[in-house]
């Protein structure tokens, strides 16, 4: 106990209490700004915190976690480029909100479902990380296999109408990643002796190019001159009590899917936020509303991936294995600071773990300020001159490719992908599958091929592992499901037109 | 829709490209599955799921968003001052391509250019440069490309 | 105009914050920053230098050379800009150090991987393209096994793996790289024992498939392995060095159990060929004074690094050791002729 009271002294510390404060901004700002991510900042930040105590330097890398996770929404729903792929399930419902002149309200309910996510995941780190921990190790070759094609699935069964449009973006995506090395054996494939494609096509300077390059191409075709278009007028940030009622419940769910998938290594925010969004979409009240601006379509996946951060954290302080690539990032800080996650740091560093503990909830109330304070002025960057803001955006898009790998040849795929995400999104091919199976490629290929070395080339074994059949099974019935809808619609279409 | 039949058959291209080339993907004695087992996997199904996109295509009649002119030339110039801007930077260095860029860009979607749009233009530019220059190069250290000028 | 004006508040805001944890970070700093005490016979480092590693930013690599760069920075009164030039294996990053000017202003980041790359063939960069500086850490491997594994010794193990070869599974990272080749020199001085390989991307994903029993064994680094073992979650079997080690002192080595298995990973630096004389000595000087550092010392075993010197001369004579061994057992595992 006294423990406890010394971890919430320690954060309070006014440089303590400082840094938590302005990673939550910097996070929230590199979340945001599209082509940088809360990855991209906390990598570049560690090293300068060589100089900071092990728990200062935590803290300010924590509060740049639940910033970056926020932030990505902002940009989704006032200018429909995510900082994120794990905010692209908002991209929908949050423009149009935007255009609708609810732009503002659109943001304040996601920082609100941000912060429950992420109490939410806190709470569950803090009673329940040792048990959550033992069911992260039940995942082995077949399981993970079949949580990625779960969370590929999730994904197309909700951005895209078609169910053959949405299996090409997935699948082109997945044939995208076998760029590069193999996984397993030392060969670069499909690089065609180009030094610069022999690394693969990594997949930031994609989503890059896919979020960013091609909202710069629809704004420029779009642009109809400063007068033609005043529509914004930004009205209340805060949700009245009928929207914040129907909005939390699916900001507790999402809390509870993203802290689910948040635990197995290697899924993290995207996931997680669209199959929260598939959740809102079948048990909300207001199905008309799906996709035309419905706030509860942003509380939920908002909150599921706020609440991965919690979920990932719990893997990597329990058993020193990283749960996405903030944690991965998060852990070789912590190492470098003389904390050594694994199992033993429960027992014997509770000095360390409270005040981690104590650290993100801090960094959760702290979202909730700067949420207030930034919320107003950044719901009007949708009222931003449009020639500035595309110059800023293609910069940004540019600099964030070059920054991630240090070479000018990810600006050209990046380029590359948005000339290819543009076309994909005007002619109705959805974007979001791809990106998806771009970061999810190498593992979807190499705990397949795990697997048939385990089970000697037998492909059963991804139905005789019961989570793995578990999560084939739900697969196969959000694509039925998926298939169906389509037909009864197509239709009902007909059926109108004669 | 005309778009989608050119999809499908161009992914179809593409998976019959993606064989052949692994074809010449070497095996390795340590391992029974090689470097091509995988990408020949994805590129059977995405074949298949071309082939689907195309039968779909060809039953249906409706037509796409077409093209207009300016569309056409608006694409165009952003996609190659996107790639110039890419040459500069390796050429000039960070900053004044950068700084071109944006301004080039800005003045471009403006079209009019009164006093005021090149102000805007040029503030802005200024502004990101700085702003990025000092975020990584001075308090991040993470470096930025050098080329013949700054 | 009013919106303009907002939209350039918003960033000054990005500009400002990012500003105060600059100060922050340098206000917590409490060393004063040491001028330049060698020799004045060369006027070397004027500017900044780069350092390229070859590893992504953040990561264990990257953080070790970071932390003895800015140590090493201080001896020479000047600083390294980092430069992470990530991507095939390394290859990417040590070609384009390798053709750098050789002032002295570029200085690599190197790891064990320059030798696999080069034994492969994948790059035209050879270790010989390089001048050493020094070596400054050591990763020594043991062999492990789950808590509740029938192996209870190393001979076991390898027995088992020879009467019914393919069948144990054995934890490695991607093929062909460092782990694969210890496991390829216990394979080959117990001739006929074979392990079925499952490879994992990287330490923290074999330890997860070993302690939730998805492997029979594996090969990892000892650092961060002893809560692991002292929870009794994985077992460790033999260490693959020449002597026994700190963490754990009553694990044998494979050496006394018979099988002369001693494979070591490092971490060092090295200059491209061609930097005079003069600076290189300086660099190295510098390298060293940091290195003997107390403080730099003392950050390092916090960091979990395990510490190990040698000298330019030392150091060229390891890698000239090691690159047959590792050619030789490339060979023997099936991936070169």
């Amino acid at each position: 106990m006294e423990l406890v009271f010394q971890a919430i002294a320690t954060i309070f510390q006014p440089l303590n209490f400082f840094l938590t404060l302005a990673g939550v901004l910097i996070g929230t700002l590199f979340g945001a700004i599209p082509g940088l991510t809360a990855t991209l900042a906390i990598a570049l930040l560690s090293p300068l915190t060589f100089n900071l105590d092990a728990i200062s330097s935590m803290l300010l890398l924590l509060g740049i976690y639940a910033g970056g996770m926020y932030g990505g929404s902002i940009t989704a729903i006032t200018i429909r480029a995510p900082g994120a792929p794990a905010n692209a399930a908002v991209v929908d419902d949050g423009y149009a909100l935007t255009m609708q002149g609810k732009g503002g309200l659109a943001i304040g309910i996601s920082n609100v479902a941000g912060v429950v996510g992420g109490l939410m995941s806190c709470i569950a780190m803090i009673f329940l990380a040792p048990l959550l921990a033992k069911f992260a190790l039940l995942f082995g070759p077949a399981e993970y296999f079949s949580v990625t094609i779960f969370g590929l699935t999730a994904v197309f069964s909700v951005s895209s109408k078609s169910f053959v449009k949405g299996l090409f973006s997935a699948l082109l995506g997945l044939l995208l990643a076998t760029v590069g090395y193999d996984p397993i054996l030392p060969f670069s494939r499909f690089s065609f002796g180009v030094s610069g494609l022999s690394r693969g096509l990594s997949f930031l300077p994609a989503v890059i190019g896919m979020f960013a390059f091609a909202e710069v191409f629809r704004l420029v075709l779009e642009y109809q001159g400063e007068e033609a278009k005043e529509i914004i007028h930004v009205d209340r940030i805060w949700p009245n009590l009928q929207e914040m009622k129907e909005s939390f419940k699916f900001m507790v769910r999402g809390g509870f899917l993203g802290i689910m998938i948040g635990i197995l290594p290697g899924a993290g925010g995207t996931i997680a936020s669209y199959v929260a969004y598939g959740d809102v979409q079948r048990n909300t009240k207001h199905p008309e509303l799906i996709g035309k601006g419905s706030l509860e379509a942003i509380a939920g996946p908002e909150s599921a991936n706020n609440a991965v951060s919690g979920g990932a954290m719990i893997p990597m302080l329990t058993l020193g294995i990283p749960g996405d690539s903030v944690t991965a990032v998060l852990l070789g800080a912590m190492m470098i600071q003389g904390i050594q996650p694994g199992p033993l740091l429960f027992k014997q560093h509770l000095d360390v773990v409270y005040p981690i503990f104590a650290g993100m909830i801090l960094s959760n109330i702290c979202l909730l300020f700067v949420g207030m304070l930034v919320v107003k002025p950044i719901s009007r960057i949708a009222t931003i001159k449009k020639p500035l803001l595309i110059s800023f955006l293609m910069i940004f898009g540019v600099i964030g490719s070059f920054a991630s790998s240090g070479s000018l040849f990810d600006v050209l795929i990046a380029i590359g992908f948005g000339i290819l995400g543009y076309f994909m999104d005007r002619y109705g091919f959805p974007i979001a599958p791809t990106v998806l199976a771009m970061i999810l490629g190498p593992m979807v290929e190499n705990s397949l091929r795990q697997a048939m070395i385990t089970s000697n080339g037998n492909p059963m074994i991804f139905i005789t592992e019961p989570i793995s059949a578990l999560f084939l099974a739900i697969s196969a019935f959000t694509t039925i499901a998926m298939i169906l809808r389509e037909k009864k619609q197509s239709q009902g279409v007909s059926i109108q037109g004669e | 829709m005309k778009a989608d039949l050119f999809a499908g058959i161009g992914g179809i291209f593409l998976s019959m490209a993606v064989w052949i080339v692994s074809a010449s993907f070497p095996s390795f004695a340590v391992s029974k599955a090689g470097p091509a087992y995988y990408p020949r996997l994805v590129a059977l199904l995405f074949g298949v799921t071309c082939l689907g996109l195309v039968l779909k295509a060809l039953k249906e009649k409706a037509a796409d968003k077409p093209w207009s002119g300016p569309e056409a030339e608006r694409f165009a110039v952003v996609m190659a001052l996107l790639i110039l801007y890419y040459f500069a930077m390796d050429w000039l260095g960070y900053f004044s391509a950068t700084f071109l860029a944006g301004l080039a860009l800005a003045l471009y979607v403006f079209r009019t250019l009164s006093l005021r749009t090149v102000f805007l233009s040029v503030f802005n530019a200024l502004v990101i440069c700085g702003g990025i220059y000092l975020l990584f190069q001075i308090m991040l250290k993470a470096p930025l490309p050098r080329g013949i000028l700054f | 105009m009013k919106k303009t004006t907002r939209y350039f508040s918003i960033l000054l805001i990005i500009a400002l914050s990012l500003g105060l944890v600059g100060c922050g970070s340098q206000a917590a700093k409490t060393e004063a920053p040491a001028t330049a005490t060698a020799p004045a016979e060369t006027k070397f480092p004027e500017k900044p230098m780069d350092m390229i590693i070859v590893w992504s930013a953040g990561g264990g690599s990257d953080l070790a050379a970071r932390l003895m760069g800015d140590y090493a920075a201080k001896e020479l009164g000047q600083s390294f800009v980092y430069q992470n030039v990530t991507g095939s294996n390394g290859a990417i990053g040590w070609d384009q150090a390798a053709k750098s000017t050789p002032d002295g202003y570029t200085v690599a980041n190197l790891t064990f991987d320059v030798l696999t790359n080069q034994a492969m063939g994948q790059t035209t960069t050879k270790y010989d393209d390089f001048d050493l500086l020094m070596q400054f850490t050591t990763q020594p491997v043991g062999v492990f096994v789950p808590g509740d594994s029938p192996f209870q010794s190393l001979e076991e193990l390898l027995a088992a793996a020879k009467a019914n070869p393919e069948t144990l599974q054995m934890a490695t990272t991607p093929l062909g790289g460092f782990f694969h080749q210890a496991s390829g020199l216990l394979e080959a001085k117990t001739d006929g024992s074979k392990f079925k390989y499952l490879p994992f991307k990287g330490s923290a994903e074999i330890i997860a498939a070993l302690s939730g029993k998805h492997v029979d064994c594996g090969i990892q680094t000892l650092t961060g392995m002893e809560q692991h073992v002292q929870e009794g979650t994985i077992r460790i079997l033999a260490v693959l060095a020449n002597d026994r080690n700190q963490l754990f002192p009553d694990t044998p080595t494979a050496k006394e159990l018979g099988y002369d298995v001693v494979w070591e990973s490092w971490r060092g630096f090295g200059v491209p060929k061609g930097t005079p004389d003069d600076v290189k000595a300086k660099l190295e000087d510098a390298f060293t004074k940091a290195y003997n550092n107390p403080e730099f010392q003392a950050k390092a075993k916090e960091a979990g690094l395990d510490l190990a010197f040698r000298n330019s001369a030392d150091f060229k004579a390891l890698l000239d050791g090691q690159f047959p061994n590792v050619q030789s057992v490339l060979k023997q595992l099936g991936f070169i002729q």
